[in-house]
């Protein structure tokens, strides 16, 4: 999981997963956690596979660096529930888009959709975590908010706090 | 000549008494407002608060920082006119941090002074150097408010770990702006 909310920089170099070494069994909140942020990786895995084939050569490195960060950490993300003893729940063959993706706009929607879905996940992953292994959640909770404002959202005073947010 | 030492001794005499008398009124007026002190004590004793929560004191180091700033930001603004957009939405964000972080006055209890240092700012405000400055320092602020997550609440935690990427998106903001 990247320390710091540089997620095109930080990936291309020095990834740094979730720990697979947990210190202490994980709660049943946090085992939850775990998993939603595993779906939500999963999708965005699959979201990018989509956003890369729609925007412009600018910016598929950007979606490239982006899938491969969210691929990361799904992989840590599996690695620690099966570290717990729990089997990480089977991922769907594909997904049904929220929307219509035909242009680099709607791509870039997309991307946007996807990196708040995953930064809520690791927020709530903040508060299901014991103190020890709350940064690194924090830290991909910033690297997603990051990525969302460079497609273009404002991500607003509270990311990942869908219950904070204005409208 | 010695008609001249003469008249010093009478005014010595007198200026010792005044001393007497004043030290006794003194000594009288301590006495009774140590008696005052002590009626009071008894009457309304002091409670001691009770020791501040962790989640109390990561609240106030936190609103601390996020003060610092706003008061950054105003500064900014004043240098980079042209970026006002960017920078009046980031202190609209930190005010919403702000009221979120801030207790109710009802449930406050006196917290100890925060112990953070003021972040170093030697490369001096310009309009130049103003962009880079404000993104270090939310940069810094970001780091600063996550590393008190291991010892709050999980409710808190979360909002912390919240406020913190939105410095972390400051700062990025600002570094696209600057360089552009």
């Amino acid at each position: 999981m990247s320390s710091t909310p540089s997620p095109e920089t930080r990936t291309s170099t020095s990834p740094t997963p979730l720990p697979t070494t947990p210190p202490a069994q994980p709660s049943r909140s946090e085992l939850q956690a775990l998993a939603a942020v595993l779906q939500a990786e999963r999708a965005a895995v699959y979201g990018y596979g989509v956003v890369g084939g729609k925007v412009g050569r600018a910016q598929r490195q950007q979606a490239s660096s982006r899938l491969d960060w969210h691929a990361l950490n799904r992989d840590a993300v599996a690695a620690q529930l099966s570290l717990a003893g729990s089997t990480p729940p089977p991922g769907p063959a594909a997904y049904a888009l929220p929307f219509e993706v035909d242009d680099e706009a709607s791509a870039r929607s997309l991307a946007v959709h996807l990196e708040v879905g995953v930064a809520a996940c690791y927020a709530d992953l903040v508060g299901a975590a014991p103190a020890a292994r709350r940064i690194d959640a924090a830290q991909a909770l910033s690297a997603c908010a990051v990525a969302a404002q460079r497609w273009g959202a404002v991500v607003g005073a509270f990311p990942g706090l869908p219950e904070r947010s204005e409208g | 000549m010695p008609e001249q030492d003469e008249p010093r001794a009478p005014q010595c005499r007198p200026r010792r008494q005044v001393l007497t008398v004043t030290a006794a009124v003194v000594g009288a007026g301590v006495v009774s407002a140590l008696a005052g002190c002590r009626v009071r004590l008894e009457q309304a004793p002091v409670v001691t608060p009770p020791p501040a929560t962790p989640d109390e004191i990561a609240r106030a180091k936190a609103a601390s920082e996020t003060d610092r700033l706003l008061g950054l930001v105003d500064d900014v603004r004043r240098l980079r006119p042209d970026a006002a957009a960017l920078l009046g939405r980031i202190a609209t964000e930190h005010q919403a941090h702000l009221s979120a972080l801030r207790l109710p006055p009802s449930t406050t209890t006196p917290t100890p002074k925060p112990t953070i240092t003021p972040t170093s700012t030697s490369t001096p405000l310009t309009k130049g150097t103003a962009l880079a400055v404000l993104g270090n320092r939310e940069k810094q602020a970001a780091e600063a408010v996550r590393a008190q997550l291991t010892s709050v609440s999980a409710e808190l935690a979360r909002l912390l770990a919240s406020v913190a990427a939105s410095c972390d998106c400051h700062a990025d903001a600002l570094t696209t702006v600057g360089a552009a």
